[in-house]
């Protein structure tokens, strides 16, 4: 029960408008505005966080096998198919933290979440060429 | 807030710790990869992913949260894509 001490602070009264005791909380742009919502809103939305950092990960794996292991492409072929996929995995890590602060901004204003970003569009496009490519080649 | 019910406290951490494994884990398969290629510039991924891993593994389990923590990870994650990005230039 003591770990919860914290979580009580951390969703404080509606007035508390940067945070724990005053303390000014970055980014600011996230945090300057609005109240604390629900404890574990926040939680969830760290979690979707997280999910898209492993997918970020899943693909950087990807890259990374495809330019380890010797494939019957033609050398640029592989090399670029790996880039691509690295690229994807880094595009997807950048936009799972922004997906994260806007979602936070708007939960803290009563705000409706935003909308879904086109990255996950140029992912599953990326990845789907990237298996067509394969399919091709091999 | 007596009681989170669903622990999502908890769940979140666990959330934190598998995702900051998973990095460390990559981060050092990749410099093993890389070595051969890059010299010392592999141990940046894991140089950089390790500490950080630890320091969001271990906070993860702390009862006050840390805001920067998200974009550390991402940072974390994108210093690693550099260094495999670096490596497939470089051959």
């Amino acid at each position: 029960m003591v770990k919860h001490v914290g979580l009580r602070l951390r969703c404080g009264s509606a007035d508390t408008v940067n945070g724990v005791a005053g303390k000014k909380r970055w980014p600011g742009w996230v945090y300057a505005a609005g109240s604390e919502p629900d404890a574990r809103f926040s939680f969830a939305n760290e979690r979707t966080f997280l999910a898209w950092i492993r997918t970020a990960l899943a693909l950087l794996a990807a890259g990374v096998a495809v330019d380890a292991f010797d494939l019957a492409l033609p050398d640029r072929t592989q090399r670029g198919l790996a880039l691509l996929l690295v690229l994807l995995g880094l595009l997807c890590a950048v936009a799972s933290w922004v997906r994260w602060a806007k979602a936070e901004r708007a939960m803290r204003r009563h705000e409706s979440l935003p909308a879904a970003s086109g990255v996950s569009i140029i992912i599953v496009v990326g990845v789907v060429s990237a298996a067509l490519i394969l399919l091709v080649w091999l | 807030m007596t009681g989170d019910a669903g622990e999502s406290h908890e769940r979140t951490a666990l959330a934190w710790q598998r995702t900051a494994l998973a990095l460390v884990a990559g981060s050092a398969v990749l410099t093993r990869l890389t070595f051969e290629r890059l010299g010392l510039l592999a141990l940046v991924s894991v140089g950089v992913a390790a500490p950080l891993g630890l320091w969001l593994f271990l906070e993860s389990r702390g009862r006050f949260r840390h805001e920067a923590a998200p974009l550390v990870l991402t940072l974390a994650t994108s210093a690693v894509a550099l260094v495999e990005v670096a490596a497939l230039l470089i051959r």
